[in-house]
């Protein structure tokens, strides 16, 4: 415990060191940015900031996507209360009670139950990173290929599962992002997979291709096909925020506590991000919380539940990152890039071999958390006055964000070719409503995938059983046929009723 | 009859390609050996079960079709009633989107002849007019100023090595980037 305290300070030392300091206000700044505006997601955004991180160290371009990340969960609280206009899927259920509450006349109040939600969902989740982050690195160690096969398979189902919308959908997507992760010279036999006799598509696909075009141009396409008509904020009036007091908040301890696990949970579940654990949170509180049935009249409960779970997702998404090298969120998908692109695998070995940068990575989840509620509290204002700006210069920009970053990570012109075409792919499984996320995750896992099932069937001598007579992997398989088979149960005794 | 065409169009096309792929994993090249397992078995478990989901994806379109020519249920009367709720749709303008990927796809040759200072000014310029703003000296402003600014920041800072074009095109970038303090 000493150990992790002295570690603890170290990495802020780290982080306030005057350029990584300086990174995370900017980061801070944004993610508040992107969370804001509706035509960029949080994932989109961080997206767009990777290739500034090409020419950072490792710790800076880690601590800015982690402001990002943080805040990013944050800034469309007050759009989505203030104007009905959700920056982030992750705001829609604040629309429920919390631009409910505003309409009765306490916007401020509004404001500071999101305030309070965030940050104290965001602590308790980044009290739970630290002090689970460890024993889960030196538990991954004793697991072998089985396991993190396993482990992989039940990150897969779950982001078909947890996602909303159909599972067949959202199993092709998944299935097509296996197979992206399958072009080009197999790593082991050095046979040519897909690429059809082009150089290009010999060296594989890299995932950041397929998320920048599916997820930036992709979402650009989409919004251009309805002419980039996005919500406009007639007036900014009086903005301000009110902190709840001592005995409010004593009245939602148990909603507090119950949306913080939940979006811890979610976060730690690999494929599932904050806006399902806000959805989630929120369904749980209108089923099972004290006042359910006021849900959506403008209660505190209705605002403390999404907020606190989303912020405390992103505590949960950074532990199997660390400790396993395995993204929980789209988010961490690129934070994994970027450690990628620095040379670094994360996993239980950077916690022996690079303490300080795992604890500088903590201490950065705390600052980001302190600095989003003072840049929150004090520049709402001056924020939401972004949404005054015009689509259409907002998005070329984006598009041009998504060219220099495929063009900056290899040089290669024909990368560029690589996210048109999955911009285009990204646009029509928006328009035939098949999830994106599934096969993002897919291109990122598939490797993976691929490498432990091989090295656990090799290792056995192609014994298949060995997935079901070691615990843990055969826990973890349970888990992922549950996970597929649950809502398939429900679905069909809901249409049987 | 054409909205379950339009339905069951994209599976049955990803049918179609994971078919095909899959005899061409039959074909990959590589030394067999007769106890381990190959690199083309992960991909064909991949598309044995993508063939499986789109069939059931066809078959799910299709079930659905019948149960809606049989008699609306209560679900789907409820879903109505929601739907004629819900605001009103912007309509889709399919000829935004195909201007779009077409920029998108000149963009890539036009920065390896124009250089990057040219082809992103056309390319902003172009997008954002597409994208229906219609505010001429504006767009230019925005056009020009961001395409320096990227410039500056991704060369200048950052050190990206962006296309410098050309011929004449190569020289004009040359030229600007000097102004800008830039080797």
């Amino acid at each position: 415990m000493v150990d992790i305290l002295l570690h603890l300070g170290q990495g802020f030392l780290t982080v306030f060191q005057p350029v990584n300091l300086l990174v995370l206000v900017i980061g801070l700044m944004l993610g508040l940015l992107v969370a804001v505006l509706p035509g960029l997601t949080l994932v989109m955004g961080v997206v767009l900031v990777l290739p500034f991180t090409y020419k950072l160290g490792i710790t800076p371009a880690v601590i800015l996507l982690t402001a990002m990340y943080v805040t990013g969960t944050y800034g469309g609280a007050f759009t989505a209360i203030l104007f009905r206009i959700p920056g982030e899927p992750i705001d829609v259920p604040l629309l429920w009670d919390g631009y409910e509450m505003a309409k009765n006349g306490e916007p401020a109040k509004a404001l500071g139950w999101t305030l309070f939600a965030a940050l104290a969902g965001g602590l308790v989740a980044a009290v739970v990173m630290v002090a689970l982050s460890e024993p889960v690195a030196r538990f991954a160690l004793t697991l072998s290929a089985p396991e993190y096969f396993s482990l992989v398979l039940f990150g897969l189902a779950s982001v078909v599962c947890l996602g909303g919308g159909s599972q067949i959908n959202a199993f092709v997507s998944l299935l097509i992002g296996l197979l992206i992760a399958t072009v080009g010279v197999d790593g082991t036999y050095g046979a040519d997979r897909f690429s059809f006799g082009f150089d290009t598509l010999r060296d594989g696909i890299e995932y950041l291709g397929v998320m920048v075009g599916a997820y930036g141009l992709g979402e650009v396409l989409s919004r251009l096909e309805k002419g980039f008509t996005s919500p406009t904020v007639q007036q900014i009036g009086r903005i301000e925020t009110k902190l709840p007091s001592g005995a409010e908040i004593a009245q939602v301890k148990g909603t507090f506590a119950r949306s913080s696990l939940l979006g811890i949970v979610v976060g730690i579940v690999p494929g599932a991000g904050a806006t399902i654990a806000s959805f989630l949170s929120y369904g749980v509180e209108a089923q099972y919380g004290r006042r359910r049935k006021e849900m959506g009249s403008g209660i505190a409960e209705g605002i403390v539940a999404p907020q606190a779970a989303a912020t405390a997702s992103v505590g949960g998404a950074m532990i199997p990152l660390l400790t396993m090298g395995i993204p929980g969120s789209g988010a961490t998908a690129i934070i994994l890039a970027a450690f990628l692109l620095q040379g670094i695998q994360p996993g239980a070995q950077v916690f022996v071999n690079q303490p300080g940068l795992i604890y500088a990575i903590f201490a950065a989840v705390f600052a980001s958390l302190v600095g989003m509620v003072l840049i929150g509290y004090f520049a709402i204002k001056a924020l939401v006055k972004v949404l005054d700006l015009k689509e259409a210069p907002v998005s070329a920009f984006v598009v041009m964000f998504c060219f220099i970053g495929a063009l900056a990570q290899r040089n290669n012109l024909s990368d560029l070719w690589t996210i048109v075409a999955f911009g285009l792919l990204g646009y029509l499984f928006d328009k035939f409503e098949f999830p994106i996320a599934p096969m993002v995750l897919g291109a990122i896992l598939g490797p993976l995938a691929e490498s432990y099932f091989l090295t656990a069937m090799i290792s056995t001598e192609n014994n298949w059983t060995v997935f079901f007579t070691r615990p843990m992997s055969l826990a973890l398989i349970a888990l992922s046929v549950a996970t597929v088979v649950f809502p398939l149960v429900r679905g069909w005794r809901e249409r049987r009723a | 009859m054409l909205q379950v065409f339009a339905k069951t169009l994209p599976f049955a096309a990803l049918l179609g390609a994971a078919v095909y792929l899959f005899t061409l994993t039959l074909h990959f090249d590589f030394p067999r050996a007769p106890d381990r397992l190959g690199p083309d078995v992960w991909p064909q478990a991949i598309l044995v079960l993508l063939i499986l989901t789109c069939a059931a994806g066809i078959c799910r379109t299709l079930l659905a079709d019948r149960r809606a020519k049989s008699g609306p249920g209560e679900g789907s009367t409820a879903r109505a009633g929601e739907a004629g709720a819900a605001e009103p749709e912007v309509p889709s303008r399919y000829g935004l989107v195909a201007g779009g990927v077409l920029l998108f796809l000149a963009y890539p040759v036009a920065l390896e002849h124009l250089g990057f200072l040219a082809a992103t000014f056309g390319l902003m310029m172009l997008f954002m007019l597409i994208g229906q703003w219609r505010n001429i000296p504006g767009v230019i402003a925005v056009s020009a100023i961001g395409t320096l600014a990227l410039f500056y920041i991704f060369r200048g800072v950052v050190y990206v090595s962006l296309p410098l074009g050309r011929g004449l095109f190569h020289d004009w970038t040359v030229w600007i980037a000097s102004l800008l303090g830039m080797r």
